[in-house]
């Protein structure tokens, strides 16, 4: 009987062992439409907790990513993981996605998300050609100081605000209710049209104006 | 023969002193129970005497304070009696009076073995007397009463001896425990202080701590200690568990429930625990961690 006792006894350890919650972790998946040779380079920083401005704060992550065909670069879209502090599992994810274009980029995305505790959830980032939009500013558009002319991106985040997967601005936190859930469902289909023209109607005198590009 | 001669004077002479002072007092556990050795006498068998006509002196001055009774104990039958060597008789008086002399310092232990050593040189129903009077001493009853049975039988002692040793023999004989051994296991080999005992059947023993043990095919070797009390009759059940092949069922479909509750617990963990350690890295294989 004895011998029983320690056989189930070790049964039941390992079933409870067994039963250790599985990881809190979330996948971020980053898409765009907006054509490589006009978003060559993306700069990608993340931190637990972190305001998404300092530099030297905070920060966990900070990848300079370049877009292309060798190994060395990146396609997209294309996903990265990211998991939950176990000992802070409450403190939000901040994401900046931006292109790296001097001290206020033309584009940039900010991203604040909660973990779901041991779940693995799904967000799609995605870099709204949109977002690139050049405009004056106006109550409707503010830009930020300085600058008379700026893209959708730099007018969101000149009213606190970022620039979201439909070219809109809105918030930077994201809602539970966004997210996907499971980390196995794939990878969208590429929304860049990289067979558009980065060539410009020269009749426009627009050259480097998003929003203003011509298919040949 | 005149070496034959001088031995048998030399046993009988040391028979003589052996029963010379019957000394028993009414406390039988004293140390004044036993016979002591009368100082001429002693003297006398003590030393190996030089010639013949030494020990024909110490044997007839020996012999002055016979009693009949006593006397006639000369004549039991033992296994060396007047074979023993000079040298076996000497250490048989040393040990004996070593015996003696530890009883009266309450060393029952030490001064039981003296008596045996000194009884196993040279059977003397005297010194089976003293020998039983210190085994009675330190509890055990049992051989007690054999060697002083024994004494009544083979020393023919005097009528008060008789009285008095009969008397010790009816106070132990109560106060043995009665013992009766039910294995759970039918035809299991029993032992009591590893002496084989019979199943099912009364026995008497010391009171006192003992150990049962058991063994039957099949079976685990069970031991089991217990203690009597003076004059308990304990009826002791000795459980056997089953063992190998004879497996209650119970036994069977709980260890493989078990084995396999376990089995499966530690494949669980592995299959949660590897996801654990290889979290999802997406297409470009890039894991952020707190750390």
């Amino acid at each position: 009987m004895n011998a029983t006792r320690i056989v189930a006894a070790l049964g039941m350890f390992g079933a409870i062992g067994s039963c250790r919650p599985p990881l809190t972790q979330m996948l971020l998946v980053i898409d765009t439409d907006i054509p490589t040779c006009r978003l060559a380079d993306i700069h990608l920083r993340c931190g637990y907790n972190w305001d998404g401005a300092a530099a030297d704060s905070g920060l966990t992550c900070d990848y300079p990513f370049h877009r292309g065909s060798s190994s060395a670069e990146i396609q997209l879209p294309g996903s990265l993981g990211f998991t939950a502090n176990e000992r802070l599992p409450n403190d939000p994810l901040t994401l900046v996605i931006d292109d790296s274009n001097g001290p206020i980029p033309t584009l940039r995305r900010t991203v604040r998300v909660h973990f779901v505790q041991r779940q693995t959830t799904r967000l799609v980032v995605r870099l709204a050609n949109a977002c690139l939009a050049r405009g004056t500013t106006t109550a409707s558009h503010p830009c930020p100081t300085g600058l008379a002319i700026c893209t959708l991106s730099q007018s969101c985040e000149a009213a606190g605000l970022t620039c979201g997967n439909d070219g809109r601005c809105r918030s930077v936190d994201v809602l539970e209710s966004e997210l996907e859930f499971g980390g196995d469902a794939g990878l969208p289909d590429s929304s860049a049209d990289d067979a558009a023209s980065c060539f410009v109607d020269a009749s426009t005198g627009d050259a480097g104006d998003a929003g203003d590009a011509r298919r040949d | 023969m005149l070496l034959r001669n001088r031995a048998a004077l030399f046993g009988s002479a040391l028979s003589v002193v052996l029963f010379a002072a019957p000394v028993f007092a009414q406390q039988p556990r004293h140390a004044a129970d036993f016979y002591q050795l009368p100082a001429n006498a002693a003297d006398a068998v003590g030393v190996q005497p030089a010639t013949p006509g030494a020990v024909t002196d110490a044997t007839a001055r020996a012999a002055a304070s016979i009693p009949a009774a006593t006397s006639r104990a000369v004549t039991l039958p033992t296994t060396r009696g007047a074979q023993s060597s000079s040298t076996d008789a000497q250490r048989a008086r040393e040990r004996f009076e070593a015996g003696v002399r530890l009883a009266d310092s309450l060393q029952w232990s030490e001064a039981a073995d003296a008596f045996e050593e000194s009884y196993r040189l040279l059977p003397r129903p005297g010194t089976l007397r003293n020998l039983g009077l210190a085994h009675r001493a330190l509890g055990r009853y049992m051989r007690a009463l054999e060697e002083l049975r024994q004494f009544l039988a083979e020393s023919a002692p005097t009528p008060d001896v008789n009285t008095q040793v009969t008397t010790i023999i009816n106070d132990m004989r109560s106060q043995l425990a009665t013992l009766t051994v039910v294995p759970s296991v039918s035809g299991a080999q029993l032992t009591l202080d590893n002496q084989p005992i019979h199943a099912n059947e009364e026995i008497q023993t010391d009171p006192g701590t003992h150990v049962v043990t058991g063994t039957a095919p099949g079976h685990a070797r069970a031991a089991q200690t217990l203690t009597l009390r003076r004059s308990e009759q304990r009826r002791f059940e000795l459980r056997l568990e089953r063992t190998g092949g004879g497996v209650p069922i119970g036994v069977v479909v709980g260890s493989t429930v078990g084995g396999i509750l376990v089995v499966a617990g530690i494949v669980l963990a592995v299959v949660l625990l590897s996801h654990e350690e290889a979290p999802n890295c997406g297409s470009l294989n890039v894991c952020v961690n707190p750390q």
